[in-house]
């Protein structure tokens, strides 16, 4: 997603500088989302462009700099961003579901071993994010907020890797071994999930 | 190293405090025969009361009872009876009898002893009751100047009577004879005796020794304290201080005079009488089944109460407990729950004696002077009781040491099916005890029947039953073995049984699989019922045996719905002798009250010019020195053995008794006499008196050879006579009269009969033998049928509260009310009928011992008896299970 | 490196013949001291049991399992009870305490088992009780408390006395995550700073996660681990 809507959250109370901006962005999301300062003036300018920030009145800093402030057109945007819940669509494809579908259609991949691979490193993530979460124990709460997030959804991922080796554990089961090949193999093509 | 059994003790506490229901149920289970026994253990000592208490009963404040005897000199046997007098023996070669009455005892006694007399039960007095009827009563002689006597009367109402013409009355007697109301002796009461006085009633006294007695308080002086000329005069003495009792005692035997001091009978000396090895040997074996009863009672409860801490016990495991901690924990709480129920039941009984004196007394007719509690005796109790507890705990315990922790953690236990065997030695001790009460029995057999060969040969033998200790021991070990075997394979044999539930609809396969499943309960408690049944079934065998011997040795006094009635003289009556003078007229009347066909008579026989004289304490007794047959060629002393004194019958009378009758008429009628003393040899005998022997000279008579092939009483050690050969020897003196009856008597024609005899006990009807099976028969079953529904109803509502859980899913699977009902009553009845076949198979074996040990003369075996346990015993099981089960069951948590 | 709990080619068979089933098969562990590992798997892939098995409650069909050198299987079965009322703590899913006894008597069972005086037991009790914050609870009834404050006098108990090792079967299965979440943060401190040994069983990945490391178990095979994690500082930097 585009950062523009953290923007104008963070406009929403004062009008700031775009390097101040950069700033409170990442201390509101720590330090999983750097932020390039180029980025954010780019994104500014298309705001500023669809009207929903303006430049605010007054000097700027020594260095040429001004100061941006949101528009009512900008809060109605941000109102509206606030209230309306992420859908299904709006998140990014899942690269992990695509790699595994790949892995199953592609012959001599051992989507197993795949699977938990890829379950020992999420939960190696899930391991890090935990320790993150005991040592900011006394942290901002809007950071906690995050790492929670991200816990979660690595937690989900593991879930889902349980039930997919589970779902091919049973579909290996009901399927004959070809000749010669080792049981972990599956060169069926054209699996239905 | 602290207390190992401290975690434990502190778990058994507070588990038997959470579960105060089953907890309660052991504790019963422990207490209450606990409490039986020890208030038993209480009651009978104080019903027979020792030392001082029995010293004040029997003579008072005195310090010695003075005996005058009927013998002019006598010694002593050196042994007390039951009332501490010292018994005593005369020369029986001397004549030395002497009237008691005569002996001036004051005269034999120091200077300055004070007397009182005290007579019991030696002297009678017939006494008018309602109507014209009269009997016999048992006079208590009593001096009540001065204090001497105080102890051995309790005084109720009035006073004790002084002068001669007055007497007090037992209350039982005088509310027989309608004297007391309300408690209140009737003003102007009297009584009169047979033979004209009146006695003014002046008070109600009882005897502390027999509170239901019918006896008559009176002074000494009065006509009704009279003995007897043969009978023992008693005294109470004061004697002087000082006196010496020692040779007091001995210079006293040589006037036939006992003294019995005061502290013989506070401080008996060794008891002559023996145990019978037989009678503890018995009490041992009914107080080692009772406690086998009590231990798989409770032991059932137990076993659930182990279930039900079975994850507890795997928490012990899993904290690091070793499996003897399991079992202590387990046991501690059976050492508890022991302790409470045995200390509870002695409690109990304690208070129950001391808050209910009133009603022991009066039920067992007897004054408790002072209640005696002995301490040895109740803690013995108390142990056996906390022991059997113990014991009850024992198998779940080991059970519950057994499991694998995981299997504990999981509260998961095994189910029934191929895995459960049949434990080998269990079976072993089965077929072993059962071979060892085969072997027993032959053994037995052999002996009993040997015995009965020998009896035959020899008239004088006792031809009852024997008692051969070691085919007994056998035998009894055999049966101890059978049952512990059967104890310790139940449980698997229910398992086992699962198996053949495909064959039996849903209810039934239910309840075994269930059965199997919880035969850690279902086991013990078959095993209880096995037992009490087993029990019965023996008493049932032994009951119908005994009553069989008893038949057999019956004698009748009469033909079968004849009307006996027995006059003056007579003694085959319960031990009374009748005192009704034969009167033709008197006769008359009580043939006319009832509906007579014919009369016979049978009476001694007395020679020619004999003078009647009246005999007994106030003449009640008519006696005429009787003609009596001596067999020819015998010394004095062995002819006096086998005679027997005439007794006449009419030929025809004999006729009618069937059998060989119409012979021995014939015989009667030929003049010959038929003796019927064992013994008795010779085709001649001489007649005679007791007093005057026959000489060598006397006339002979000839004996018959023959006996009639049915008895009556009276015919016992006589000798048969013909009634015209007897008028011609001498008077008849009628003794019984025969009536044969149209029809059994109405009450009222019974009543009018013996109002004309004047006497309750004149009059019999012939009956044959009134076996007591019925009643002692039904009480039996009853007994049975309580343990077993006890062993029952037990195993039902644990297995209520154990099985909720599954109860619960069938429930939630939609299973009808009735059928939880079903379940658990085939449950029941399967339990019940499982532990009545075993229990009938292990009473079998004491079986045939009881035919042999009563004497028997056909094996009995109580069919009827049996077939009713083992059908109705578990058909009420199987009832009252569905009776207590509750249709509606509450939603219950499955986790404990 | 002290290994406090080392299992060997571990296999754990019930039944025989066709019936077999195969709890475990091979599996090899060890935990050493200060060390939380985590143990996943489906449902029957055999997590329980290794843990019965690492705690002498269950007997292995072969392999070894060796508790400070020592190896159960050369130990008698009371010798077993003595490592597990001295050295080794087990809390289970639910029902670890026995109803009858107050909290403070629960965790001084296996101190009493073993024969320690009942005050000097209590005492240990009452520390180990107030490790686990809730000292206010030693003389209440298991029916009184809530299920997370039962999980706690479980973890006391596992921990009351000198234990060295920890096994913990689904310890936050019947509690909200946020008393999970505590209980897990108790079994962390206990590895951190007590350098006792801790093996959890759990299906909930972020309850795993607070573990060093992550073994997965399925059909009683070790599949996969995950961590240990390098140090925090090294993370860092590579973000």
């Amino acid at each position: 997603m585009s950062i523009k809507h953290g923007l104008l959250a963070l406009l929403r109370t004062e009008a700031k500088y775009g390097y101040q901006l950069r700033g409170e962005f990442e201390a509101a999301t720590g330090a999983t989302w750097p932020l390039n300062i180029g980025q954010v003036y780019t994104t500014l300018t298309r705001l500023e462009r669809d009207g929903l920030v303006a430049a605010a009145p007054g000097e700027g800093d020594g260095d040429g700099r001004s100061m941006y402030e949101i528009t009512d057109a900008g809060r109605a945007e941000l109102t509206n961003w606030f209230e309306t819940p992420v859908t299904r669509e709006s998140r990014p494809r899942d690269e992990l579901a695509i790699k595994l579908a790949l892995a199953l259609a592609v012959p001599g991949v051992n989507v197993t071993a795949v699977v938990h691979r890829q379950r020992t490193s999420t939960m190696q993530a899930l391991q890090e994010l935990t320790r993150l979460k005991r040592q900011s124990a006394d942290g901002e709460i809007s950071w906690r907020l995050v790492l929670e997030s991200m816990i979660f959804a690595a937690e989900a991922e593991i879930r889902w890797l349980d039930h997919c080796e589970a779902m091919l554990s049973r579909h290996q089961k009901s399927q004959p071994p070809k000749a010669g090949t080792p049981k972990q193999q599956n060169t069926t093509p054209g699996v239905r999930r | 190293m602290a207390n190992p059994w401290g975690p434990a003790l502190r778990i058994a506490r507070r588990t038997a405090l959470r579960s105060p229901g089953r907890t309660a149920l052991i504790a019963a289970l422990i207490g209450l025969p606990v409490m039986a026994a020890s208030w038993l253990g209480m009651i009978s000592l104080s019903m027979s009361p020792k030392g001082e208490a029995l010293a004040t009963e029997q003579i008072g404040r005195a310090d010695a009872q003075v005996v005058v005897t009927p013998h002019r000199t006598v010694k002593l046997d050196n042994q007390q009876d039951i009332d501490g007098s010292y018994l005593y023996s005369d020369d029986p070669a001397a004549d030395d009898q002497r009237d008691p009455n005569t002996v001036d005892v004051s005269k034999l006694l120091p200077a300055g002893t004070t007397i009182a007399v005290r007579t019991a039960s030696v002297t009678t007095a017939t006494i008018a009751t309602n109507g014209s009827a009269s009997a016999n009563y048992q006079v208590d002689v009593v001096d009540s100047t001065g204090d001497l006597s105080a102890g051995t009367y309790r005084l109720d109402r009035g006073r004790l009577p002084r002068a001669t013409n007055e007497v007090a009355l037992s209350p039982q007697l005088a509310k027989h004879l309608g004297l007391l109301t309300d408690g209140k002796l009737e003003p102007d009461a009297e009584v009169s005796t047979d033979d004209g006085p009146t006695y003014r009633v002046v008070g109600i006294a009882t005897t502390p020794g027999a509170t239901r007695s019918l006896s008559i308080w009176a002074p000494p002086g009065s006509p009704l304290s009279r003995v007897g000329a043969d009978a023992e005069l008693r005294y109470v003495a004061d004697l002087p201080d000082g006196t010496d009792l020692q040779a007091l005692q001995e210079k006293l035997l040589a006037y036939g005079v006992v003294v019995t001091p005061r502290a013989a009978i506070v401080h008996p000396g060794p008891s002559n009488v023996s145990y019978s090895g037989g009678g503890s040997a018995a009490v041992m074996l009914v107080v080692g089944f009772g406690v086998l009863e009590i231990v798989l009672l409770a032991g059932t409860a137990f076993a659930v109460s182990a279930r039900r801490q079975t994850r507890t016990l795997g928490l012990v495991l899993a904290a690091g407990g070793t499996p003897a901690d399991v079992r202590r924990i387990v046991l501690t709480q059976g050492v508890v729950i022991g302790l409470a129920g045995a200390g509870g039941g002695i409690a109990v009984a304690v208070l129950a004696m001391v808050a209910g004196k009133p009603l022991w007394e009066l039920l067992f007719a007897r004054l408790i002077s002072d209640i005696q509690f002995p301490v040895g005796r109740l803690v013995m109790v108390g142990v056996i009781g906390a022991v059997a507890g113990v014991l009850a705990a024992v198998v779940p315990a080991h059970s519950a040491a057994k499991q694998s922790p995981m299997a504990a953690l999981a509260g998961r236990f095994a189910s029934a099916g191929t895995g459960v065997r049949l434990r080998r030695p269990a079976l072993f001790l089965v077929a072993g005890g059962v071979a060892a009460v085969v072997i027993g029995t032959s053994w037995m057999a052999a002996l009993y029947a040997q015995h009965q060969k020998e009896a035959a040969g020899d008239p004088n033998a006792y031809q009852g039953g024997i008692t051969p200790e070691r085919p007994i021991a056998l035998i009894l070990l055999g049966i101890t073995c059978v049952i512990a075997g059967l104890v310790w394979v139940l449980p698997n044999l229910i398992a086992r049984a699962a198996t053949i539930g495909r064959a039996l609809p849903l209810s039934g396969r239910l309840a075994l699989r269930d059965a199997a499943r919880h035969r850690h309960r279902t086991g013990p408690a078959a095993a209880a019922i096995m037992m009490s049944v087993a029990g019965t079934a023996a008493m049932a065998f032994a009951l119908a045996n005994s009553f069989a011997a008893s038949a057999k040795d019956y004698v009748p006094t009469g033909r079968d719905g004849d009307a006996i009635i027995r006059f003056n003289g007579d003694n085959t009556g319960n031990g009374d002798t009748g005192t009704v003078i034969w009167t033709a007229a008197l006769e008359r009347n009580v043939a006319d009250a009832l509906p007579t066909k014919s009369i016979s008579r049978l009476g001694p026989v007395s020679p020619m010019g004999a003078k009647p004289e009246r005999q007994g304490p106030q003449g009640q007794f008519v006696y005429t020195e009787p003609l009596v047959a001596f067999p020819v060629g015998l010394s004095d002393q062995a002819g006096d053995m086998v005679a027997a004194p005439l007794l006449a019958v009419d030929p025809d009378f004999i006729a009618s008794l069937g059998g060989n009758g119409a012979q021995v008429a014939a015989e009667l009628r030929a003049g010959k006499i038929i003796v019927e003393t064992p013994g008795f040899e010779g085709d001649h005998a001489r007649l005679g008196t007791w007093s005057d022997k026959p000489s060598a000279k006397e006339k002979r008579i000839a004996v018959s050879t023959l006996t009639p092939s049915h008895q009556l009483a009276a015919f016992d050690r006589q000798a048969l006579v013909g009634t015209e050969t007897a008028r011609t020897l001498g008077t008849i003196n009628v003794q019984q009269t025969h009536l044969a009856l149209t029809r059994a008597p109405t009450k009222s024609e019974l009543q009018t009969a013996r109002n004309f005899l004047g006497s309750e006990s004149a009059l019999k009807i012939e009956k044959g033998y009134q076996s007591p099976a019925d009643k002692a028969l039904v009480i039996l079953l009853s007994v049975a049928a309580v343990v077993t529904l006890l062993g029952v109803a037990i195993a039902v509502s644990l297995s209520a509260a154990e099985g909720r859980a599954d109860l619960a899913t069938l429930a939630a699977v939609g299973a009808k009310p009735r059928q939880r009902r079903n379940l658990a009553a085939a449950q029941a009845w399967l339990i019940g009928q499982l532990g009545c076949l075993l229990g009938v198979f292990v009473g079998a074996l004491y079986g045939y011992t009881a035919r042999v040990a009563f004497g028997s003369p056909y094996f009995a075996i109580p069919w009827r008896e049996l077939g009713g346990m083992v059908v109705l015993i578990p058909l009420c099981a199987g009832l009252l299970a569905w009776l207590l089960t509750r249709s509606r069951l509450p939603m219950v948590s499955r986790i404990d | 490196m002290n290994v406090i709990l080392d299992i060997r080619n571990l296999t754990r068979q019930h039944g025989t013949g066709d019936q077999a089933v195969h709890a475990l098969r091979g599996v090899d562990l060890s935990v050493a001291a200060g060390e939380l590992v985590a143990v996943m798997g489906p449902s029957g892939s055999g997590k329980s049991t290794l843990l019965t098995c690492a705690g002498g409650l269950d007997q292995p069909t072969s392999g070894e399992i060796l508790i400070d050198g020592n190896d159960l299987a050369t130990l008698s079965r009371n010798a077993v009870a003595a490592l597990r009322r001295r050295r080794i703590g087990y809390v289970f899913q639910d029902f670890n305490l026995i109803p009858a006894l107050t909290a403070a008597e629960n965790v001084a069972l296996p101190l009493e088992l073993d024969g320690t005086r009942a005050r000097t037991a209590r005492k240990y009790a009452e520390a180990a009780l107030l490790e686990v914050a809730i000292p206010e609870l030693a003389n209440r009834f298991p029916d009184d408390m809530s299920g997370g404050q039962r999980q706690r006098v479980a973890i006391a108990r596992a921990i009351v006395g000198d234990r060295r090792l920890l096994l913990a079967d689904e310890p936050t299965g019947a509690l909200d995550s946020d008393t999970g979440e505590a209980v897990l943060q108790l079994l962390r401190d206990r590895c951190d700073q007590h350098g006792i040994a801790g093996v959890l069983v759990t299906h909930d990945a972020r309850h795993a996660a607070w573990a060093d490391r992550v073994v997965y178990l399925r059909d009683g095979v070790l599949v996969g681990q995950a961590g240990p994690l390098p140090e925090a500082d090294v993370l860092l930097e590579t973000h």
